[in-house]
């Protein structure tokens, strides 16, 4: 499944820099790198003990939270349509997601840990007392985006895009933080009862970008994707992302030297 | 003076160490039962929690006391639940209120707290005669006349934290109509607890 997914990539590679070979229209290459940064429901979880908020009587809360974050590199095309209006790019990418729970109170007095119920049986109970737990997952991706550029070729231009990527997990690894280092040896124990990630993932978003640089010359793109949206197929994943917002810095490279009018 | 100087920090050292005890585990966690929201939801998590409702009042543990007690001595080991008495809330509550309900039982003889553990999966017959059932009301001892009813240990736990061993987790439910006095039917509905029972409130003497 990988592997075909990696050939389909690389496969739209090929046929993207084959096309643009072939005709006059503006090519442009993009190296690109960046972050998304996710919003996740507060994390329910059979395995970690509540807890209530002493400063919201009327809530019980779990005093804990989810982050989660997703950090990209990678390569794409973009082909000029439309007398330059319009841009339609496709690449790989590689993903890091990190997804982690940990407490919040920075303004109680609460202790920074939490229980981790990590095996029971029938008269005996263990819990570690746990200050984080971290996903790390690494993704390869196909981007494919659509930007929109209304201004005339000014050496620093504003545009607008909308895009998409489908991603498929190569490997993860979760990791905990124990309040006490004497746990250390139990962490593949504790760690094996926490949800595995998706093995894939669609991610969505809008943005607005700036462009540095004449477009005949190679330059900088700034974008900012606001909002980014997550689908995983996995209802029991181990955050629960709702929206976010993302930064991208891409280095672009025009592969052809005049521009069609 | 100079020894008591040089003594400081070892007390000090000592008062934390005594300090760092599993305190978190102490604090009581009120999680609203789903349908009856008055009470908390049944757990098995030491909670330190439990309610009933007492002639259709709400008889719950707070977060300000002990909610339960382990007592052995005279004969006898006390299973108590202390709380308060009313229509309201976990947290706001007249002191006036409180209350507390003893289960006694005369054939039970545990010599430390991890002794506990035999009570697992155990139904107890509140009729039955090595038991009796007490309440605790504006200071006055009420000994009630069971009619029916059982207490049910469903489960307990010995509970680890980081491989060490911190106390007994006992998680159960009673219901029982009783006599207060001879005089006063009474019903108690609903009932359930999930409760630590460890050092600090585990009484032998």
């Amino acid at each position: 499944m990988k592997t075909k997914f990696i050939l389909t990539g690389a496969l739209i590679l090929l046929l993207t820099g084959s096309i643009y070979g072939q005709d006059k229209k503006l090519k442009l290459l993009f190296l690109e790198s960046g972050i998304d940064f996710i919003s996740c429901e507060q994390p329910e979880k059979d395995y970690i003990r509540a807890d209530v908020d002493p400063y919201y009587y009327d809530f019980v809360s779990d005093h804990i939270r989810s982050l989660l974050y997703n950090e990209y590199f990678g390569v794409k095309f973009e082909y000029r349509l439309v007398k330059n209006l319009l841009g339609v790019s496709g690449g790989m990418r590689y993903n890091r997601m990190v997804s982690s729970i940990g407490k919040t109170d920075y303004w109680t007095e609460s202790p920074d840990f939490f229980y981790v119920n990590f095996w029971s049986d029938g008269t005996s109970t263990e819990y570690a007392k746990v200050l984080e737990i971290n996903q790390k997952s690494d993704y390869i991706g196909i981007p494919v985006e659509l930007r929109i550029y209304p201004y005339k070729d000014y050496p620093v231009n504003v545009y607008f895009k909308a895009g998409g990527s489908f991603n498929l997990l190569v490997r993860s690894q979760t990791n905990l933080v124990f309040q006490d280092e004497t746990m250390n040896p139990y962490e593949r124990n504790v760690a094996s009862i926490i949800e595995k990630p998706s093995s894939y993932f669609a991610s969505f978003h809008l943005g607005i970008g700036l462009k540095i640089g004449k477009l005949t010359k190679p330059g900088f793109i700034l974008e900012a994707s606001i909002p980014v949206g997550i689908a995983t197929p996995d209802k029991a994943t181990f955050v629960t992302p709702q929206g976010g917002v993302g930064v991208q810095f891409m280095v672009r490279i025009p592969l052809n030297k005049k521009i069609e009018k | 003076m100079k020894k008591l100087i040089l003594f400081f920090p070892i007390i000090i050292v000592l008062i934390t160490a005594a300090c760092s005890e599993e305190t978190e585990l102490k604090k009581s966690v009120f999680i609203p039962d789903d349908v009856y929201s008055d009470l908390p939801a049944y757990t098995e998590w030491g909670y330190n929690t439990f309610g009933a409702y007492y002639d259709m009042v709400p008889f719950i543990s707070n977060e300000s006391g002990v909610p339960a007690k382990m007592i052995n001595t005279g004969g006898k080991t006390s299973f108590m639940l202390k709380g308060h008495m009313s229509q309201g809330y976990y947290y706001y509550y007249d002191y006036n209120d409180e209350a507390s309900l003893i289960f006694d039982f005369y054939s039970f003889d545990p010599q430390v707290y991890t002794d506990l553990i035999s009570l697992n999966d155990l139904t107890v017959d509140l009729t039955g005669s090595t038991c009796g059932v007490r309440v605790i009301r504006d200071t006055a001892n009420y000994d009630l006349d069971i009619l029916s009813g059982t207490l049910v240990f469903k489960r307990a736990q010995n509970l680890y934290v980081d491989k060490k061993l911190v106390e007994v987790i006992l998680s159960g439910t009673f219901e029982f109509q009783a006599l207060v006095d001879g005089d006063e039917p009474i019903s108690v509905t609903l009932g359930r607890f999930d409760v630590g029972i460890g050092y600090d409130n585990f009484f032998r003497y």
